[in-house]
């Protein structure tokens, strides 16, 4: 999506002409993508010219708050190594804890992450920022991540029970059926899947669900293809 | 009498000082290969950006 919106900006493609820009293909290149610690896609990545990373952004960025965010990277703003200095300056600010947390979490340093988003519902427990149920999701997530996809579940189900009206409910669901899948339990998929359909009738996510339903009712389909 | 006005302010920001050729350029010029990109970061000491991306 970039292509065709951030990377043809004018302005981006005038910013460009101070930098090399280079493009990596997560399926070609697993390899590179597993040593810099890839966690989603887009990720773009600002090395300094002898290699070593200055920060990274992950997912994706218009024009402008990528041009900002580059630029706050070579000023050394919001970078990994700036968050870990503000965060031991004021260790009781609940939103550092939580940006601290995102940066290990792009790079997949999930152990990393995790005390992180834990200390963000410790220092606010009655979730003044409003970041709990994120913080939640994500420690839901880096189970995932981690491939411990019971715990995931019952962290996604946790953050559902106590933030109901959360925006990340959704995915939240979606990411439910997914697991048990993964966890190899296709009954319990099947299950979580048709709730999904009828929790959320105008999900964007909607033909996703449906392929994932037909994947487990009729593999032979799967196996027909290949 | 528009169009004269918009060409003549486009003559003006294209002379205008610090505005190079590459700025007008109209796409990003994107090394073939990480590698590449790498050692020609290194070569003329400017910083990379790498897209990291999977074909949708």
């Amino acid at each position: 999506m970039m292509d065709t919106t951030t990377f043809i900006d004018s302005a981006v493609v005038g910013f460009a002409k101070d930098f090399v820009f280079a493009k990596v293909n997560g399926h070609v290149d697993s390899l590179l993508e597993r040593n810099v610690g890839i966690s989603g896609h887009p990720t773009i990545i600002l090395f300094a010219p002898d290699g070593v990373e200055i920060d990274r952004l992950l997912g994706y960025y218009p024009a402008d708050t990528f041009m900002l965010e580059l630029n706050n990277y070579l000023a050394g703003k919001n970078t990994l190594a700036d968050y870990l200095k503000r965060v031991a300056a004021a260790p009781q600010d609940a939103q550092l804890h939580y940006n601290l947390a995102e940066k290990y979490t792009a790079r997949s340093k999930y152990a990393d992450a995790r005390p992180h988003y834990s200390k963000v519902m410790e220092l606010d427990p009655e979730n003044k920022l409003g970041l709990n149920d994120d913080a939640m999701y994500y420690l839901a997530f880096l189970c995932r991540k981690e491939k411990d996809f019971l715990k995931a579940i019952e962290g996604f189900r946790a953050m559902i029970a106590a933030y109901p009206a959360s925006e990340l409910r959704e995915d939240a669901e979606t990411y439910i059926p997914w697991l048990y899948g993964e966890a190899g339990d296709t009954t319990q998929a099947l299950k979580y899947y048709k709730e999904f359909l009828v929790k959320f009738p105008g999900s964007k996510e909607t033909e996703w669900v449906k392929e994932q339903i037909q994947k487990i009712e009729h593999p032979e389909d799967k196996t027909k293809t290949e | 009498m528009i169009k004269t006005a918009l060409a003549a302010s486009l003559l003006l920001v294209l002379a205008a000082p610090g505005v190079s050729a590459a700025a007008v350029q109209d796409s990003i010029v994107w090394a073939p290969s990480y590698e590449e990109g790498l050692a020609l970061a290194k070569t003329t000491n400017r910083n990379m950006v790498v897209d990291f991306f999977t074909p949708t």
